[in-house]
């Protein structure tokens, strides 16, 4: 069962639920991220066909052909393994190599199908073979001059491939429709861990936040995404930010008005995921996340204790 | 309206993924796209043709067209930056509202209007650009031909390394001068956020090179539509004055969508933004509760 386009915020992620009820978010490729991978593994193909050439000449193989009055099938081998190579390399990697290529692979995408299983051999072909429908319309090329002169005055103008994907919700280009299959990135980045407090005076000042003060499942997203990412903000810039949330918390607990945003905002992310002591007084700090009651948390807070921090 | 809960999901996301996302804004929103573009789009148009004009009982001659060519497309890239303008509006709005509205986008910018004619319109080359273009225009004026084309090149590196100034003029709406150092200034709000991070900038500037491969694949795809459904496959007037501007403008507007998305990266990486609209929005519930 395949869930529709993320309709809450627009982004380019897609949510595969399975039969079990249990929903993947993949983050889909699109025809630039695409572009640049199939422009990579031209250049590889094109570094491997001058390779092989220069080889068949280097080995003498091309030489002994020619001396031996073979010349018209040293061109016919040459041109049917180029042809051969260039229809298989992309069918051939996305199969033996689980649905990527060299070039997918330095970008970080894999193939898959609509249901996000590995790609077979029939659906890795069958996407391969409409690429070059995705190169259409072709035109002839605009002035006389150009023409003159060209075999084949037309030029690919990637139409297809820039369209079709933008009108469906997996960026699927028209091989991928046929085939079944999608592009993913690959996430290979390592899970977020719980940021350190190394400022002592946070620990202290967590001990002054109201025991019975069970932060809302919002409130502890928030906390959790400034901490994380406050080492990356100047001094000013964390100040300014803290302030927000900070400034009705103090307001809250009843804490001086001079103390550290920044530091309180610490504190609270310490009592809650570091703290030997979770929130709402248990040991226990993953019923903290998982049920919070945020309305009782904020209407019922305990009678407030006055602490100095910083 | 919640902060945190954006019409455009906003974190942190590579160069790539943002010209990716930009399809998915711009299928969306495309008829508003169209509408702000066309906003400043055909008067540009208009304004293009008059000064080009001179050209046209020359552009039979491939080298004259191909000149033609060549000054439209460097005339409408000094005048993206202004074009652009009303999209960027509108995707600040749309991405706090369900649904953008004229009025509401327009709120507040006529003290803005001074600001954006001198520093898009003059310093920023589409006024000279003007000028230039329909002195180059004229039968062998070499000199205003030079010009043009290094007002180009001044253009390039201008908007490589200060690519947001529209999006601080039309979003953030600073003034331009201030005596109190406490003010920020656009001068002073363009170096906050464009110094620290010029790398990035390059990078992102370099990256905009797709838009030449796009304004090629747009063109070309104009006129071979063109030429598959009424048989016209001549470079003619009507091509060179309506559908070959009308393709350029397409892709302003979509690069104009990339470059808005890049600006919300660029304050998520390094300003914290989407962090301080997650506080905020928290910061306004908690007072709500408390009531």
């Amino acid at each position: 069962m395949v869930a529709h386009w993320n309709t809450e915020a627009i982004d380019s992620q897609f949510k595969v639920v399975t039969p079990e009820n249990i929903a993947f978010n993949y983050q889909v490729a699109g025809p630039f991220r695409r572009l640049m991978a199939f422009l990579l593994d031209l250049a590889i193909r094109a570094a491997i066909c001058v390779a092989f050439i220069l080889a068949l000449g280097a080995l003498g193989i091309g030489s002994a052909l020619a001396s031996a009055g073979l010349e018209d099938l040293l061109g016919a081998l040459i041109l049917l393994s180029l042809f051969f190579f260039n229809w298989f390399y992309m069918a051939a990697f996305e199969y033996w190599w689980n649905g990527t290529t060299p070039g997918k692979w330095l970008l970080s995408l894999r193939v898959m199908t609509d249901e996000g299983e590995p790609i077979n051999l029939f659906q890795s072909a069958v996407r391969n073979l409409f690429r070059y429908v995705d190169m259409w319309p072709m035109v002839p090329l605009p002035f006389a001059w150009m023409r003159e002169g060209t075999p084949d005055p037309v030029l690919m103008t990637f139409l297809f491939a820039l369209v079709v994907p933008v009108f469906n919700s997996r960026f699927q280009r028209i091989g991928d429709l046929v085939a079944g299959t999608m592009v993913v990135i690959e996430d290979r980045s390592w899970l977020m861990k719980i940021a350190k407090i190394e400022d002592d005076r946070a620990r202290l000042l967590a001990e002054y936040i109201p025991a019975n003060f069970v932060a809302p499942r919002s409130m502890v997203k928030a906390v959790a995404a400034y901490v994380e990412r406050r080492r990356y903000f100047t001094t000013a810039r964390r100040r300014e930010m803290a302030r927000h949330l900070a400034q009705p918390l103090l307001e809250k607990f009843g804490l001086p008005e001079d103390t550290s945003y920044d530091l309180l905002l610490c504190a609270l992310y310490y009592r809650t995921f570091l703290s030997r002591q979770s929130a709402d007084g248990t040991k226990d700090e993953s019923t903290l996340l998982q049920n919070p009651d945020q309305r009782s948390a904020y209407q019922n807070p305990r009678p407030q204790s006055t602490a100095g921090a910083n | 309206m919640q902060l945190d809960k954006t019409r455009i999901a906003i974190r942190e996301r590579e160069l790539l993924e943002i010209y990716d996302l930009a399809l998915v804004v711009t299928r969306v929103y495309w008829w508003k796209i169209l509408q702000a573009m066309a906003i400043t789009a055909i008067p540009l148009s208009l304004i293009n043709a008059a000064l080009l004009w001179t050209m046209e009982p020359d552009l039979v001659v491939d080298e004259e067209a191909g000149k033609f060519i060549f000054y439209m497309l460097c005339m409408i890239f000094l005048q993206a930056p202004l074009a652009g303008l009303p999209i960027t509006l509108l995707l600040g709005d749309a991405l706090f509202h369900d649904k953008p509205n004229w009025r509401r986008m327009c709120t507040g910018l006529w003290p803005v209007v001074p600001r954006i004619f001198w520093i898009i319109v003059v310093l920023r080359g589409v006024l000279p650009g003007m000028v230039l273009g329909y002195f180059a225009s004229l039968d062998q004026d070499f000199i205003a031909g030079t010009f043009f084309i290094l007002l180009c090149a001044y253009a390039i590196v201008v908007r490589a390394v200060r690519p947001y100034i529209g999006e601080i003029l039309v979003l953030e709406k600073n003034p331009v001068f201030s005596k109190s150092k406490d003010v920020i200034t656009v001068g002073r709000r363009s170096s906050s956020l464009h110094q620290p991070n010029l790398r990035h900038l390059i990078a992102r500037a370099m990256m905009s090179g797709v838009g030449l491969l796009l304004t090629a694949s747009i063109v070309m795809n104009v006129f071979g539509i063109r030429g598959y459904l009424f048989g016209q496959w001549s470079w003619d007037d009507t091509f060179l004055f309506v559908w070959y501007p009308f393709a350029l403008w397409l892709v302003v507007a979509f690069m104009t969508v990339v470059r808005f998305l890049c600006y919300l990266d660029l304050r998520i990486r390094r300003e914290g933004w989407e962090v301080e609209l997650i506080l905020r929005a928290e910061a306004s519930r908690l007072r709500e509760v408390a009531g």
